[in-house]
């Protein structure tokens, strides 16, 4: 469990989080939905360490991140980057990588390291790629295989930032499913999400963030009733009922 | 646990790479002895290297100007090679290389002002040059740390710092015209008149800062990801990343200080066994020592065979011998790219 008190962050003498407090529970698929700049990537990144908060607090599961080692946070919180390298390392190697966090000097990987990734790149749906170079890959591939990597590290809460670019409409759907396989496992992910659709048919909780503060926070059902995406977004967002469940469009 | 680790770091990183490396540097090694003014057999070399037949005219060429021609270049190119290696796998720049961060501005600079203000103290070269090596490297890190060691600072301080202490160099050769003999020769580079004194002190530097980046093998792959995926994994990339520059500035300098200006062995070597044995950086460090040992070593052999009895400086060799290859080298590269 993860929770945020009145927590602020930005860079130099930007702010961009203002007083945001927020409780990520075990077991949810929350996503933060929010206008370009309004600090979904920030929240992340503050939360993993990244970037230094300015203010509030983090807590995991009541223990403040102020205490806590880079290792000792990277084996409470996993985080999927927006953007990240490809250096050309076959993908199980990368995938393996998840597990530095549990490792000390000189960090030396064991069967049992092994074994966790290979589950976690089956997870994934990314076995078959997992002797190939990274290179090689599309970028719907690597992506899984970065995704593997956060299963591999095995923390009880993993973040991700923007999981579904590069990815065809099949992959996005099955990283939701993917997704709402591991929650009910009793992970709880937390991701940036441009795709108001998916967001609202997938998430258990929305945030909805605007300028650096939460605008909204509760059930996609909610959410919709309070009309905040229509007024963050500038858009008319609708709903109608299908066979399985509410469907949601905007214009 | 050594079968497992060979299977995970194995994708084109087979043995077979590593044993025609290992051949190449034995063969380079046992030519360069054996070819020079007066040609040896390789099996009286052996038996000279073996402990007998010490007291032959052969014992005397060998031991006292060949072998440690030939172990500076083992060692140079090794160093050499994989201080590029971690550079450019910490600045994530292919284009880095040992003199990005100032190792030869540095060390040029305090070889033209030894040169210029001791003219006969031509021992103390070497060490000046390890010395300046190190002081334009901690400048660099130092302004580096200062700004948030952000990879294009790391550069950028690098040009900054270079081009003073080039400066610098070009102030004094102005100045004291006469420096220019001694300077001439450490830029271009080359072994003529090693000694294993003169080798020693460097040996062990080199020695203690390769074992020191292998151990760290890891975190460099880790470091590889990004700065963010290595953060949140735990790894602390700001130190890490000054510790390994400080580690290739101990490589680089010890190498430079007995060889001269060898900066494109770590251009190089870095990218041809990145085609080799693939980004992993154990096996990639480890063929990278191998591959400079042996790059360095040929051309040391054929900057002194080629215009017999006349002899080039090394670093002509390497220049134009390893710059057309790199180019080759990039052609085919663009060529076999599947995904930008």
């Amino acid at each position: 469990m993860i929770e945020l008190k009145q927590l602020c962050a930005g860079y130099g003498d930007h702010i961009v989080l203002r007083d945001i407090s927020l409780r990520f529970a075990p077991g949810r698929l929350i996503v933060l939905l929010g206008p370009n700049g309004s600090g979904k990537s920030t929240l992340l990144k503050t939360i993993t360490g990244l970037n230094e908060k300015r203010g509030g607090e983090i807590l995991f599961d009541g223990v403040s991140a102020d205490t806590l080692s880079p290792r000792q946070r990277a084996q409470r919180v996993a985080y999927m980057a927006q953007r990240r390298n490809t250096p050309n390392i076959v993908a199980r190697r990368i995938v393996l990588h998840g597990r530095f966090p549990y490792l000390s000097y000189p960090r030396r990987y064991l069967p049992e390291d092994l074994r966790m990734a290979d589950q976690a790149l089956a997870l994934a749906g990314a076995s078959d790629v997992a002797a190939a170079s990274m290179e090689e890959l599309s970028e719907g591939q690597r992506q899984k295989v970065y995704l593997a990597m956060a299963l591999a590290q095995n923390t009880p809460t993993i973040l991700m930032d923007e999981p579904t670019n590069f990815l065809d409409v099949r992959h996005q759907l099955n990283l939701m499913k993917l997704a709402c396989g591991l929650k009910d496992q009793g992970k709880c992910l937390v991701m940036v999400l441009h795709d108001i659709r998916l967001a609202m048919k997938y998430a258990d909780e929305i945030i909805v963030l605007e300028n650096g503060s939460v605008r909204g926070d509760s059930s996609p059902g909610e959410i919709y009733q309070s009309g905040v995406i229509d007024r963050v977004f500038g858009i008319k967002l609708s709903r109608f009922e299908t066979g399985s469940g509410p469907q949601y469009y905007y214009e | 646990m050594k079968s497992w680790r060979i299977s995970c770091t194995r994708q084109k990183t087979e043995s077979k790479p590593f044993l025609i490396l290992i051949l190449l540097v034995l063969a380079a090694a046992l030519l360069s002895i054996c070819f020079g003014a007066v040609w040896i057999e390789p099996g009286t070399v052996l038996r000279i290297l073996s402990g007998r037949d010490r007291f032959t005219v052969e014992a005397n060429i060998i031991l006292l100007t060949r072998l440690p021609r030939t172990c500076g270049c083992l060692l140079a190119g090794m160093a050499l090679a994989v201080a590029g290696a971690v550079i450019q796998c910490v600045l994530s720049n292919p284009l880095a290389a040992p003199n990005i961060i100032g190792v030869n501005a540095g060390a040029g600079m305090a070889v033209i002002l030894c040169t210029a203000l001791a003219p006969t103290a031509l021992t103390a070269l070497p060490f000046a040059a390890f010395a300046g090596a190190l002081l334009a490297v901690f400048t660099v890190l130092a302004i580096a740390e200062k700004t948030g060691a952000s990879k294009m600072t790391l550069v950028l301080s690098g040009v900054a710092v270079s081009s003073i202490f080039s400066a610098v160099t070009d102030a004094v050769i102005t100045f004291v015209p006469e420096a220019l003999n001694g300077y001439s020769d450490f830029r271009i580079g080359g072994f003529a008149n090693l000694t294993f004194t003169k080798l020693s002190p460097a040996f062990w530097v080199i020695l203690s800062a390769f074992l020191l980046v292998l151990s760290l093998s890891n975190e460099l792959d880790v470091l590889m990801l990004g700065r963010d995926t290595a953060q949140s994994l735990g790894l602390r990339a700001k130190p890490l990343r000054l510790i390994l520059l400080a580690l290739s500035a101990a490589l680089a300098g010890a190498a430079v200080s007995f060889s001269g200006m060898l900066g494109f062995v770590g251009l190089i070597v870095p990218h041809i066994m990145r085609k080799a044995v693939g980004e992993n950086s154990f096996p990639l460090l480890c063929s990278c020592a191998l591959g400079g040992a042996a790059l360095v070593t040929f051309c040391d052999l054929l900057a002194r065979v080629l215009f017999s009895p006349y002899e080039l400086p090394v670093g002509i060799v390497l220049s134009l011998l390893g710059g057309p290859f790199f180019i080759v080298l990039l052609l085919r590269q663009r060529k076999g790219r599947i995904h930008d």
